[in-house]
C-alpha cells in the first residue's frame, strides 16, 4: 500500500489517503456520486424514474460482466482484447442455435457457456504454456473470432426463446433480472479473488511472475483460470445480449473490449496486474452507463456527444488512474 | 547496452525474430503465386508498395513507442484529423496548402504531447491513454465539423499519394523508404536511438546512467503522432477527400504490422528491419486476400490467425525468451 | 412479406455451417415445436389487411419510376404486402402538456447521412410544434438497444427509430407492448418487432434496380464485381443480397468477386486497383454506395482505363467527379430528410389518420444522360442529390452555401 506513496515523503499523509482510496476503487465513484448527483439537480424526475434506473442497469449488465472478465485477467497482469468478439460469437450463435425451439434454450446456453471456455482456455494456452504476449494473442483472437462470427452469418439471424426474451425484460422492482445476473457474477468473482487459493496466487502472480514462481505458485493452472473466467462471463454476456436483442447479429459485441478495459482502469487497476479493486471495477461500468444515459437524459447536442466521452474518459484516467510504480 | 551482455544468445534471438516473418512472408508469396498468379504483375506489385508505403509510415512511429514499452493507438486518430485539418483550412485550394500542413503538424504535436503527458506526467497506461485521446481527437473532429467531416484536399498535394518516382514506383513508398532509412539512422547510429532502447530495456537503469526517461517516452509519442500525420497526409492525397468512413475507425495495422515483423511489446527490442518486414508481409498478404476475393470473414480468420502464428514463431526455434526476460528481470 | 424468405436462406446456411456444436443440440431440439412468430402483435396480418388495393398501388409506383428512371423493361417489384393501420388503436392525447413529445432514436451524426437524418427530423418537429426526445446511437445496435429503453423510460407519446440492426427488435417490442407506437425509420426490422409502421426507401428495389441496369446494359451477359459496403451490416447485406438474386435470373452474367468497401472511397480505391489487375476485362461493377463508385471511378482513371458502367447512391461528389466525362452510371438515393416524413407518420398515428404499415418512399434515380444537372457546386460532396430537405436547413448545417 505504502510503496507508491513513501517516497514521496512531506506531502505523504494526504497522498497516501487519496491513492489508497484510488487503489480501492473508491475514487471512481466519487466522479459517480457527483454525476448522479448533476443529473438529479438537472433532471431530478427523469433520472430517477425506475424506467430509467432500469435502463442504466440494463445497459451495465453485458458491460458488466465483460469488465468483470477483464478484471480478472488485468490482475494476473494479461489483457483480453478478443471479450468483445467473443460476446459477438456468443449471442450469435445463441440466436441461431436456439431458432425459436424452447427445449433448446438451456443447453444452448450451457454450450455457450462451455465455448467461452473454450475460447477462453485457447487463450490462456498460448499465454501462459506458449508464453506469448496476451496484447498479440488476444488481438489475433479478437480478429479470429469475429471472422468466425461473420461465417456464421453474415447477415442478422436465428431467433432466441420467450423464455430468454422474458427473462431480459423481467425486473425485480426496479432492478432487471440481467442486471442480478451481473451481482451474482460478481459476488462469484469476489469470493473466487477473495476467498480461494487461486485468487491468492492470480494477484502474486500478476504482481510478479517470478517471484510467484519462486514461492511455489504454479502459474500456468493460474493464468489458464484468469481467461477462462473472462471466456466464461464473455459467453454468459453473449446470451444476456441475445436475449436482450432477440436476434442474433454477426456485429453485436463490437467494441466491448476497449469499453471493459476502460472500466477496469478508471476503476483503479493497475494495467500491470496485481493490484486492483473490484468495487473499482463495477464503478467503471457504473460510470461508462451514467455516461450514456447522461448525455440522453441532458439532451445534450449530438455532435459533441464524443467530445465530452472523451473529456471524461481523459479526467477519469489522468486524476485517478494509479501511477506506476517507477 | 543491456542486449549486447546477452552475447550470443541475443544473436541467437535476433536472428530468430528476423527468420519467422521470413518465412511467414514466403510462404504467403508461394500461396500467392499459387492461387493468384497475377499478384507478380507490376500492377499488383504497385498496389503493394503503396500498401507498404501507407501502413509503414504509421508502423514507423508505432515502433518508435513500442520501444520505449508503450503502445499508440491514436494514430489512426491522428491521420483521420489530418485529413480534415487540411480539407478545412485549405478549403481544397493550394493556396493555403502550407497553412494546412503546418497546422496538421501542429495538431499532431498536440496529440503526441497529450498521449506523452499522460503517459509520463499521471502514469497512465499507454494503452489507455492513448485510447483515451483516440476518442477525443475523433470527438473534437466530429464536434467541430458538425458531424459530417468532408472537403477536398489541395491538388497540390496530391502527388503525395497518387504520384510514382522514375514511372513506376508510388510515391508513399518513397516516403516510407526515406522515413525508415532515417529512423534506422537514428535509431542504431546516434545517442537518442541508445537512449530509446535504454529506456524501453529498463527505465530503472537508464536513468541511473543518466538518461531521462521522460524526455524520450515525450519525444517517441510526439514523433509517432506526426508520423501518424504524414501518413495522413498521404492518405487524405491518395483520395483526394476527406474519408469520413475512416475518421471513426480505429486502425490496428501499425500494430500488426510492428508486432509481426517481431519488434516486442514489453519495449527495448525489435528494429526497423523488424517493422520493414512485418510491413511487407501484412501489405502482401492484405493485397491477396483481396485478389483472392475472400470474404470478409475469411479475411478476419486469416489475419488473427497470421498475427498469432506470427508471434508464435518468434522465438520457437530458439527458446531463449525465457532466459532473457530473466535477465530483464534481475537488471 | 419478405422478411421470412430472405433471412430463411442464411439460416439453413448457418445451420450446417455451425454443425458442430448444433449436432449436441439437434437430439434435444427435434423433439419440440418451434415457437411461432406469434409475438408479433403491432402489424396486421393479411386477411384484416384495409384498404390493400391503394397501398399496394403506391408500391407499386416506387418501383415504377425507378424502372422508367433507368429506363428498364422488365422490372417487377418482388411481392410485398402493405396494410392500412387501424386508426383509432393508437389515437391518443399528449401525454403531458399541450403538444405531443416524439422519442427518436437515431443513427447520430457519424456520416453527413446521419446529419441530416437527425436534423430534418429536428427542423420538422419545430415547424410542427412538437418536442423531440433524442438519443444517438452513434451507428451502433447495442448503444441503440440502451437508448430504446432510456427513452421508453421518458414514456413519450410515440417513438420514431433508425434502426442500427436487427439486435434492436427486442426493445422496439417492449416499447410497443408499453403502448408506445414505434414508427421505424429509413430500415427495417423483422416483424416480430411489432412496430406499427415502417418508412423507408426499399432495399430490394435499390439493390435489384441497379442490378437490373447492369444487365439490361451488358445485354445479359458479362462479367461483374459486387462492391458492397460493411460486411455484416443489414443496409448492405440486403441491397447486396437483392443484387445477386437479381443477377441470378441471367445464366450469362457472371459474379466474380464479392468486395466490401466499408463505403469508404479509400478503401473502394484500394480495391478497384486490385480488380484491374486481377480483371482487365471486367464489364461492369455494382456498388451500393457513391463513395465506393467515386474510389472506383479515380482508380480506372488514374490506371488510363475507361470506367465500366457503375452505380451507387447519388452523392454530390461523385456527379461532380464524373462530369464532363463518358462515365456511365445509375444513381438513386437513400434519402436521410425522409426522416421527417417519418415524423409525420407517427403524428398520423396519434391523431388516428389513416396509416400504412410500410410507408416505401420515392425519390429520385437517374442516369448519366441526365445527371450533371443535379450536381450542386455550393453544397457540400456528402450531400445526397437533389435533396428535398429545406434550403435554410442546409444552409444552418453548412452543406450548403446560402445563395
Amino acid at each position: 500500500m505504502t510503496s507508491v506513496a513513501a517516497p514521496r515523503g512531506s506531502r505523504a499523509p494526504r497522498l497516501a489517503a487519496f491513492s489508497g482510496l484510488v487503489r480501492r476503487g473508491g475514487a471512481v465513484w466519487v466522479i459517480v456520486l457527483a454525476l448522479v448527483l448533476a443529473l438529479t439537480f438537472a433532471r431530478g424526475t427523469g433520472f430517477w424514474n425506475s424506467g430509467n434506473i432500469a435502463a442504466v442497469l440494463a445497459g451495465a449488465a453485458v458491460l458488466g460482466l465483460v469488465a468483470l472478465g477483464q478484471h480478472v485477467v488485468v490482475l494476473g497482469g494479461g489483457i483480453d482484447l478478443s471479450v468483445g468478439s467473443m460476446v459477438t460469437l456468443t449471442s450469435l450463435l445463441t440466436a441461431v442455435l436456439v431458432d425459436g425451439y424452447p427445449i433448446r434454450t438451456v443447453p444452448v446456453i450451457v454450450a455457450m457457456v462451455v465455448l467461452g471456455a473454450a475460447m477462453g482456455l485457447l487463450n490462456g494456452s498460448l499465454v501462459s504454456v506458449a508464453r506469448l504476449p496476451p496484447f498479440i494473442v488476444t488481438l489475433g483472437m479478437l480478429y479470429l473470432v469475429s471472422g468466425v462470427a461473420l461465417t456464421v452469418s453474415a447477415t442478422p439471424a436465428g431467433r432466441v426463446t420467450a423464455a430468454l426474451t422474458d427473462f431480459s425484460r423481467a425486473t425485480l422492482g426496479p432492478v432487471p433480472a440481467p442486471f442480478l445476473v451481473l451481482v451474482a457474477a460478481v459476488a462469484a468473482v469476489w469470493l473466487l479473488l477473495a476467498r480461494t487459493p487461486w485468487g491468492r496466487h492470480l494477484y502474486a502472480v500478476g504482481g510478479d511472475q517470478h517471484a510467484a514462481r519462486a514461492a511455489g505458485v504454479r502459474v500456468r493452472p493460474v493464468l489458464l483460470g484468469a481467461y477462462v473466467t473472462s471466456g466464461v462471463l464473455a459467453g454468459l454476456a453473449g446470451v444476456l445480449l441475445a436475449a436482450r436483442s432477440a436476434i442474433g447479429s454477426p456485429t453485436a459485441g463490437s467494441g466491448l473490449e476497449l469499453s471493459a478495459i476502460t472500466a477496469v482502469v478508471i476503476g483503479g487497476t493497475s494495467l500491470l496486474g496485481g493490484r486492483g479493486s473490484l468495487l473499482g471495477t463495477v464503478g467503471g461500468v457504473a460510470l461508462l452507463a451514467l455516461i450514456t444515459n447522461a448525455i440522453t437524459l441532458l439532451q445534450l447536442p449530438s455532435t459533441w456527444t464524443d467530445l465530452v466521452r472523451g473529456l471524461i474518459i481523459i479526467a477519469a484516467v489522468a486524476v485517478f488512474v494509479v501511477r506506476r510504480p517507477r | 547496452m543491456t542486449t549486447a551482455t546477452t552475447g550470443s544468445a541475443s544473436v541467437l534471438t535476433r536472428l530468430s525474430t528476423v527468420l519467422a516473418p521470413l518465412a511467414g512472408l514466403v510462404l504467403v508469396l508461394v500461396l500467392a503465386a499459387v492461387t493468384t498468379p497475377q499478384m507478380y504483375t507490376p500492377d499488383v506489385v504497385r498496389i503493394v508498395l503503396f500498401q507498404v508505403g501507407i501502413i509503414g509510415i504509421a508502423a514507423l512511429g508505432q515502433t518508435l513507442v513500442l520501444l520505449t514499452g508503450g503502445i499508440d493507438l491514436s494514430i489512426s486518430g491522428a491521420m483521420a484529423m489530418t485529413s480534415v485539418v487540411l480539407a478545412v483550412t485549405t478549403g481544397g485550394s493550394d493556396g493555403r496548402l502550407v497553412a494546412g500542413v503546418l497546422l496538421s503538424l501542429a495538431a499532431g504535436l498536440a496529440v503526441g504531447l497529450l498521449n506523452g503527458g499522460l503517459v509520463v506526467l499521471r502514469g497512465v497506461p499507454p494503452f489507455v491513454a492513448t485510447f483515451a485521446s483516440l476518442v477525443l481527437v475523433q470527438g473534437v473532429v466530429i464536434a467541430w465539423t458538425g458531424g459530417a467531416p468532408s472537403g477536398r484536399i489541395p491538388a497540390g498535394l496530391s502527388w503525395l499519394g497518387q504520384g510514382r518516382v522514375l514511372g513506376q514506383v508510388p510515391v508513399p513508398v518513397v516516403v516510407f523508404a526515406l522515413l525508415a532509412l532515417a529512423a534506422l539512422v537514428v535509431l542504431e547510429r546516434t545517442t537518442a536511438g541508445r537512449r530509446v532502447y535504454a529506456t524501453g530495456f529498463n527505465p530503472d537503469a537508464a536513468r541511473l546512467s543518466g538518461v531521462r526517461p521522460g524526455l524520450v517516452v515525450v519525444g517517441c509519442y510526439v514523433a509517432s503522432s506526426l508520423l501518424g500525420v504524414v501518413a495522413g497526409m498521404v492518405n487524405a492525397s491518395y483520395i483526394g477527400y476527406v474519408d469520413a468512413a475512416l475518421v471513426r475507425s480505429l486502425n490496428l495495422d501499425s500494430i500488426a504490422a510492428a508486432v509481426i515483423g517481431g519488434v516486442a511489446l514489453t519495449g527495448g527490442r525489435g528494429r526497423v528491419g523488424n517493422t520493414l518486414l512485418g510491413t511487407v508481409m501484412l501489405a502482401v498478404l492484405l493485397t491477396w486476400l483481396i485478389q483472392l476475393g475472400a470474404g470478409a470473414g475469411a479475411r478476419l480468420v486469416v489475419s488473427g490467425a497470421v498475427i498469432v502464428l506470427a508471434v508464435f514463431m518468434q522465438g520457437r526455434p530458439v527458446r531463449i525468451p525465457r532466459i532473457t526476460a530473466r535477465e530483464k528481470d534481475t537488471t | 412479406m419478405t422478411h421470412p424468405t430472405r433471412r430463411r436462406g442464411p439460416r439453413r446456411r448457418v445451420l450446417t455451417t455451425t454443425v458442430g456444436l448444433a449436432a449436441l443440440l439437434v437430439a434435444a431440439g427435434c423433439s419440440t415445436e418451434q415457437e411461432g412468430s406469434s409475438s408479433s402483435s403491432g402489424s396486421s396480418a393479411a386477411e384484416d389487411c384495409i384498404n390493400a388495393d391503394e397501398a399496394q398501388a403506391e408500391y407499386t409506383a416506387s418501383w415504377t419510376s425507378v424502372k422508367e428512371a433507368f429506363g428498364l423493361t422488365d422490372f417487377e417489384p418482388v411481392d410485398e404486402t402493405v396494410c392500412q393501420v387501424d386508426g383509432e388503436q393508437w389515437k391518443a392525447e399528449p401525454k403531458q402538456g399541450d403538444s405531443y413529445r416524439i422519442a427518436f432514436a437515431a443513427q447520430g451524426p457519424t456520416n453527413s447521412w446521419g446529419v441530416l437524418s437527425d436534423e430534418a427530423l429536428k427542423y420538422h418537429a419545430k415547424e410542427l410544434g412538437v418536442d423531440v426526445l433524442y438519443a444517438a446511437a452513434n451507428g451502433d445496435a447495442t448503444t441503440q438497444v440502451d437508448n430504446i429503453q432510456q427513452l421508453t423510460s421518458q414514456d413519450p407519446d410515440a417513438m420514431v427509430v433508425v434502426p442500427m440492426g436487427d439486435g434492436i427488435s427486442g426493445q422496439v417490442k417492449a416499447a410497443v407492448d408499453q403502448d408506445i407506437p414505434v414508427v421505424l425509420c429509413s430500415g427495417l426490422l423483422p416483424d416480430s418487432s411489432g412496430a406499427v409502421s415502417t418508412v423507408t426507401r426499399q432495399y430490394d428495389l435499390l439493390g435489384s434496380a441497379y442490378a437490373e441496369w447492369i444487365a439490361e446494359k451488358l445485354g445479359g451477359k458479362g462479367k461483374v464485381a459486387i462492391l458492397s459496403g460493411l460486411a455484416g451490416v443489414p443496409t448492405a447485406e440486403y441491397q447486396k443480397a437483392a443484387a445477386e438474386k437479381t443477377f441470378a435470373k441471367y445464366p450469362d452474367i457472371k459474379i466474380v468477386t464479392t468486395q466490401y468497401t466499408q463505403w469508404s472511397p479509400t478503401v473502394a480505391k484500394t480495391v478497384a486497383q486490385n480488380l484491374i489487375a486481377s480483371y482487365p476485362d471486367l464489364d461492369a461493377i455494382w456498388s451500393d454506395s457513391g463513395y465506393g463508385a467515386l474510389g472506383v471511378v479515380q482508380a480506372y482513371q488514374e490506371a488510363g482505363k475507361a470506367v465500366p458502367p457503375i452505380t451507387g447512391d447519388s452523392i454530390n461528389e461523385f456527379i461532380q467527379a464524373t462530369e464532363g466525362t463518358d462515365v456511365q452510371y445509375a444513381l438513386s438515393t437513400f434519402p436521410p430528410e425522409m426522416s421527417s416524413t417519418c415524423l409525420d407518420t407517427a403524428l398520423d398515428l396519434l391523431k388516428g389518420e389513416p396509416v400504412l404499415d410500410k410507408v416505401y418512399v420515392d425519390s429520385p434515380s437517374f442516369t448519366d444522360a441526365d445527371g450533371a444537372q443535379y450536381a450542386r457546386d455550393d453544397c457540400d460532396g456528402g450531400l445526397l442529390v437533389p435533396s428535398s430537405a429545406p434550403e435554410d436547413l442546409l444552409v444552418d448545417l453548412k452543406m450548403c452555401k446560402a445563395s
